[in-house]
This record gives structure tokens, C-alpha cells and sequence, in this order.
């Protein structure tokens, strides 16, 4: 299949996907490369159009879609990670919290490449939000208390449960205005938290490096990263939101 | 994409303002988007501007309510039945005076942007 049609029906609008059409059968009928120049002119503008296809014009969470991939990965890396060595540097009894979160961010990839201009709340909740919100809350309830990383922590799984929970309770009434002003307000909250996880989980990469607990440390790196690229993306987008 | 201070736009964006006001000051204000790569890559020769490049950049534009985008009229639309075509607002042209002046005033500005573009009368007409 051609990445590009492939590309404009799963994400462009209507309009913008025709005035991209159009532009591009204008070039195809007026401008045939011939030197090498012009060859490596048309690779590279194909691979403008198609990010536009994918990510450009109005609102689109893909962005955020592909940053919950590290994250994704970085959970489940802590969740199979053996013990570390210094036993106070554990992170309480994650397994399930860990598990949890990176069933829902996995939940959160998927729907958001599957409509990543529009949030649908109802399949968003039960891919993303329910799980993200237990694995939260489970989470605060139980993560260390030693370290100021492990405080922030505690306030990172807390706006994010929050967050979700919001989510999860605006299917009640996600056909009002402020049931889709709830959600995106909720996104927004759950950025604060992603930015919360960033400042808890990067002290605990260096902390566990020096300790030689490598998966550890690799799992808490592309977890904060990867909260860090979803905030960014959260935080600069405001999608439409349908039930 | 780094974006400009001022304007806020980037050098790509400011790149096709200007082209688009030097091509509406030449009495071609109804621009399509072949015709501003085509221009520009015959104007910057060796290292011309991609054409999913041009296509971001009019989307941006329109956008930020610096261009305007219709569908070409019927007549056209029988040799281009897919042509839309984009035209320069009012802010738009006054964006793109400044944008000119800016870049003509570069250490080493592109040759062929012309500052009289800037100060000359914008025959800018109703779209159809």
C-alpha cells in the first residue's frame, strides 16, 4: 500500500488532505526529476509530505503516541528488572503498579495511533486511562518514601492517577462541553505528572547506575524520557474529544 | 524547526512569504503551489527548497491567516481539475514586506530577493 494514501485516510482532515492532494498531482504532472539532484530533491520532499500526512495540520496527539513507546519500555523494564542492590533504593512494591502503567501506556500508544486527532474517551478508558489510573494510585500507595526522588514520585503517580480518573469519569457526560473540556483539562494534568515522573526517575537512573543496577537504571532513563516527550506533546496539543 | 524572533515564523516560511510577494507584486497574485517551487528552485539553483518543504509552509501560513487558500475557478479547474490556489491576505502582504526587508538586509542575503518587492503597490484583487 502506499504510505501516503495509507497515511492521509488514517490522519489528515478532509481539506487539508485534498489541498495536499492537489499540490502533489500539480507536481506530478509538471516536474519530473532528471539529475541526481533532483532525485534526492523528490526522496526528501517525500518524506516532508508523508510526515505531514502523518503529523501535520490541527491538533494530533501521534507525537504523543510515539513518545509512550519509551515510557512504555522503561515501565516494563523496572517491572522485570531484578532487585537492586541497595535494598533502600528499591521502589516499594511496584510489580503491580509497574505492570498496571505499562499495560495502560501500551493502551495509550495504540489508541492514540489509531486516532490521534480525536481522543474517544470511551475506548480511550479502557485501553489507557482505567489501567493508567489504578497503576497510579497503586503506585503512590506504595513506592519508597527515602528519597526526595521517591516523594516526587509519589506526587507524579498522584496527578496522573488524578488525571485519569478524570477520564474515566467524564464518560458520564462526554456529549457536554465540559465533558470534553474535562478531558483535555485532564490531559493536561496528567503532562504536570509526566513532568513529575521526569524530575523523580532521571535522579533514580544515576542513582542506580552508580550502583551498577543497569536494567534499573535503563528503565527508569526511557521512562523519564519518554514522560518527558509526552508532556511536551500533551501540553502543546489540545485534541478534539468525542465519545 | 527554529523559529524566527519577531515574526515568528521560520526561515522557510519567511522564504516563501517573500517569494509569494515578489510573484503578487509581478502581477501574479493567485499562486499554486508547483509554481512557487518551481520559482524558487529556478531563483536558488543548486540548493532549492523541497516540495513537502513548500507544501508545510503554505499549510503553516494559511494557518496563521498569512495566505488564504481556494479552489481554482471552473475554467481552470478543466486543465487543473485538483488546482487550489493560495493568495496573500492583507496581513499577509504586510508580513511579507517586513520578511523581505529582512532578508535583503542579511550579511549575505539570497539573490534573488529584491527589496524594492516591499515597497512597490501589491496588486492583490477578490479571489474569484
Amino acid at each position: 500500500m502506499n504510505p501516503l494514501e495509507w497515511g492521509a485516510r488514517r490522519r489528515q482532515n478532509e481539506l487539508e488532505r485534498r489541498a495536499q492532494d492537489a499540490f502533489l498531482a500539480e507536481i506530478a504532472v509538471h516536474w519530473t526529476p532528471a539529475e541526481p539532484w533532483q532525485r534526492r530533491l523528490r526522496w526528501r520532499s517525500s518524506l516532508t509530505h508523508l510526515g505531514e500526512r502523518l503529523l501535520g495540520g490541527g491538533p494530533t496527539m501521534a507525537a504523543v503516541g510515539v513518545a509512550a513507546v519509551p515510557t512504555a519500555i522503561g515501565a516494563a523494564l523496572v517491572t522485570v528488572a531484578p532487585t537492586p542492590h541497595l535494598h533502600t533504593y528499591g521502589a516499594g512494591e511496584p510489580a503491580w503498579s509497574s505492570a498496571l502503567l505499562t499495560l495502560g501506556l501500551f493502551g495509550l500508544m495504540f489508541e492514540l495511533f489509531r486516532s490521534p486527532r480525536t481522543v474517544h474517551v470511551r475506548r480511550l478508558t479502557v485501553l489507557a486511562a482505567l489501567p493508567l489510573a489504578v497503576g497510579s494510585y497503586d503506585g503512590a500507595a506504595t513506592v519508597g518514601w527515602h528519597f526526595g526522588p521517591d516523594k516526587v514520585l509519589v506526587g507524579a503517580f498522584l496527578l496522573v492517577g488524578t488525571g485519569m480518573s478524570v477520564i474515566v469519569l467524564a464518560n458520564a457526560f462526554v456529549s457536554t462541553r465540559l465533558g470534553q473540556r474535562s478531558v483535555q483539562l485532564a490531559l493536561k494534568l496528567s503532562a504536570l505528572g509526566c513532568l513529575l515522573v521526569v524530575a523523580a526517575d532521571y535522579p533514580w537512573t544515576v542513582m542506580y547506575w552508580r550502583d551498577h543496577d543497569r536494567e534499573m537504571s535503563l528503565g527508569c532513563c526511557c521512562a523519564a524520557t519518554g514522560a518527558l516527550l509526552i508532556a511536551i506533546g500533551v501540553l502543546r496539543s489540545t485534541p478534539d474529544v468525542a465519545g | 524547526m527554529r523559529r524566527k524572533g519577531g515574526t515568528g515564523l521560520t526561515r522557510h516560511e519567511m522564504r516563501l512569504l517573500a517569494a509569494a510577494l515578489r510573484l503578487t507584486v509581478q502581477g501574479s497574485p493567485d499562486l499554486y503551489g508547483y509554481e512557487l517551487f518551481a520559482m524558487l528552485t529556478e531563483w536558488e539553483g543548486a540548493e532549492p527548497m523541497n516540495h513537502g518543504t513548500v507544501y508545510r509552509c503554505l499549510r503553516s501560513l494559511f494557518h496563521g491567516g498569512l495566505l488564504e487558500v481556494y479552489e481554482a475557478p471552473a475554467f481552470e479547474r478543466v486543465a487543473h481539475p485538483s488546482r487550489v490556489l493560495y493568495r496573500l491576505t492583507a496581513q499577509g502582504v504586510e508580513t511579507a514586506r517586513q520578511v523581505t526587508v529582512r532578508l535583503a538586509g542579511e550579511t549575505a542575503p539570497l539573490a534573488w530577493i529584491d527589496i524594492r518587492n516591499a515597497l512597490l503597490p501589491t496588486p492583490l484583487a477578490d479571489p474569484p
